[in-house]
């Protein structure tokens, strides 16, 4: 337990940047509405209602939309750390020549390969329930103020998403890990470059001999899609009709597809750090 | 020759088509200090990383009696290793590396480490990466020498050091560190910093052990010889590997059982020894 908690402690300080680094795309987006804001105030002498909620002809739903949308946003951002991430606590150490440093301890490999890999994908995740979490409810307090919405639908709507999100954000980090254990720079794109060599080779081979092999990049597309199915914006909700539709959504929440993520996570998470204990440390 | 514990049996590598080991043997004894010497691309970086488990490689190294695999840690829990590139997280500050290598590695001695580091200028909140070149290999050795471990692996210990740590390195901090149950096996170019303490030398070349053995025999079974200019002749006809020149007179290493009336006679250091065996320039050693 003491290894586990300095090798995590280690992973922070060494990839606290990385993990961090949406946060300033999130201070972008705040520092353009503050301006927006003060356009506003210069222009029309005040910040007006109009100004905020009025305009978008918000219905009863707009909570839950808006907070998918929030976490959606967000859940892109964290996806993109997820993948730097994940090829840096593989192929960090290595760049920086200093792997024999921390295999030159006596910690059993399944030690140092599963806190990696458990920081690789747990750590976007938390930080966008945080991030989002707070995002939301200052969204959803706002409305509320302002139109007297569901602040219940604008939560569930956030944990809805986050789930769907942080599933499709375990599925990624599991690739960019199970590239990151195949190639030691670039991984990503290079092995994204792959996948789409044996998209090209498949299409080719459906094409000329008549198979019909399911499209690889369409499947992955699937996998990696972080949509909760969004309701119809501008329609007259009312209460049963939204109260139905989150239901469906929890449906979708836990469809096949999210435990298809789960399992092939799995696999390529082990897969990876496979890869990474059959390198040489020269 | 005391217990063996460390066995290399038949150990072999290979980088593509180059022979980096080639069938080496070796046993190493408990509580000798061995110093392993070979020219640039000997070998001796990858026979102690293939020691350690590091490298993929044909043949068997064991640790008391245990056969050492590839990646295995178990090995550290009574063996520690410096390469010799420096290789700490230049991302962890000096306070972060001693403590994660606190945190994971239960040998480390608190009491050990504290009288080290106080000692030491490191400056704790500084990040590794912005520590000059001899400032990282100190910190490496110190963290390094804060573990209770029987065995020691030195790559090019000193690399980057100035001379007075380099001194105090070899002649205070590796003696507290050594005893009768400790192995350290050292490989360095500053042979004669190392004579004084050295109890074995590997001779490495071209990836073989051409030679094992214990110093003080080593240099009581050889001299060195030295004749006039003119009678080099009588040098040459003992085929030495290496003959030197200076102030009119050659010199080499030969058996000490060999007579040349004339002669001068002298005891060989280290680097004599080697050369005479290895061959090449005295800047290779």
């Amino acid at each position: 337990m003491k290894q586990c908690k300095a090798l995590l402690k280690k992973e922070w300080q060494t990839h606290w940047r990385t993990i961090l680094t949406p946060l300033l795309f999130l201070a972008v987006i705040y520092v353009t509405i503050l301006l927006s804001l003060l356009i506003n105030l210069i222009k029309h002498g005040g910040i007006t209602r109009q100004s905020f909620v009025s305009f978008l002809n918000f219905g009863l739903e707009a909570p839950y939309w808006i907070s998918m949308s929030v976490t959606t946003l967000l859940g892109f951002v964290h996806m993109v750390s997820g993948i730097i991430l994940a090829d840096g606590l593989i192929n960090g150490d290595h760049k920086r020549q200093c792997q024999i440093f921390h295999f030159s301890q006596p910690l059993p490999f399944v030690k140092i390969a599963g806190t990696k890999y458990l920081f690789a994908c747990i750590a976007p995740i938390l930080m966008l329930a945080a991030t989002s979490f707070v995002n939301v409810l200052v969204v959803n307090l706002w409305i509320g103020f302002y139109k007297h919405t569901y602040f219940w639908m604008g939560m569930m709507g956030w944990l809805q998403t986050l789930i769907s999100v942080g599933l499709s954000i375990l599925f990624v980090s599991s690739l960019a890990w199970f590239f990151a254990g195949i190639f030691k720079r670039k991984s990503f794109p290079l092995g994204i470059l792959c996948l789409l060599g044996i998209e090209i080779i498949l299409q080719t081979l459906n094409y000329m001999v008549g198979w019909h092999i399911p499209s690889l990049m369409e499947n992955l597309m699937k996998l990696i899609n972080m949509n909760v199915s969004t309701p119809a914006i501008a329609l007259e909700y009312t209460k049963q009709s939204i109260t139905r539709l989150v239901r469906a959504n929890w449906q979708d929440v836990f469809s096949t597809v999210n435990v298809l993520k789960i399992g092939l996570s799995a696999v390529f998470g082990v897969l990876g750090a496979l890869l990474y204990k059959r390198r040489e440390l020269r | 020759m005391s217990e063996c514990v460390y066995r290399v049996e038949n150990l072999s590598k290979h980088y593509g088509k180059f022979k980096a080991l080639d069938g080496v043997d070796l046993s190493l004894g408990r509580g000798r200090m061995i110093g392993l010497l070979g020219k640039n691309g000997a070998g001796k970086s990858t026979l102690m990383r293939c020691m350690l488990g590091f490298l993929k490689h044909e043949g068997k190294v064991s640790l008391d009696g245990r056969l050492v695999k590839h990646l295995d840690h178990r090995i550290f829990q009574d063996v520690a290793f410096i390469p010799d590139v420096s290789g700490l997280d230049d991302r962890l500050t000096v306070k972060q590396s001693m403590d994660y290598v606190r945190g994971v590695n239960p040998r480390w001695n608190e009491e050990r480490a504290q009288k080290l580091f106080s000692t030491s200028n490191l400056p704790p909140k500084l990040k590794v990466g912005k520590l000059s070149k001899g400032m990282k290999t100190k910190l490496y050795l110190l963290i390094t020498l804060s573990l209770d471990v029987s065995y020691l692996l030195l790559d090019e210990p000193t690399l980057g050091l100035d001379i007075a740590f380099r001194k105090e390195f070899f002649n205070t901090i590796l003696g507290e560190f050594f005893d009768e149950n400790k192995t350290i096996l050292i490989s360095t170019h500053q042979a004669e910093e190392v004579e004084g303490l050295l109890q074995e030398v590997i001779f490495l070349d071209k990836g073989r052990v051409i030679l094992h053995e214990e110093l003080d025999s080593l240099k009581n079974s050889r001299r060195v010889v030295m004749l006039p200019r003119e009678r080099e002749q009588e040098l040459l006809a003992f085929k030495p590997r290496l003959v030197s020149h200076a102030l009119g007179t050659s010199s080499a290493v030969l058996d000490a059982g060999i007579e040349i009336p004339g002669a001068e006679y002298g005891r060989p250091d280290l680097a004599d020894i080697f050369l005479s065996e290895v061959g090449g320039s005295n800047e290779t050693v």
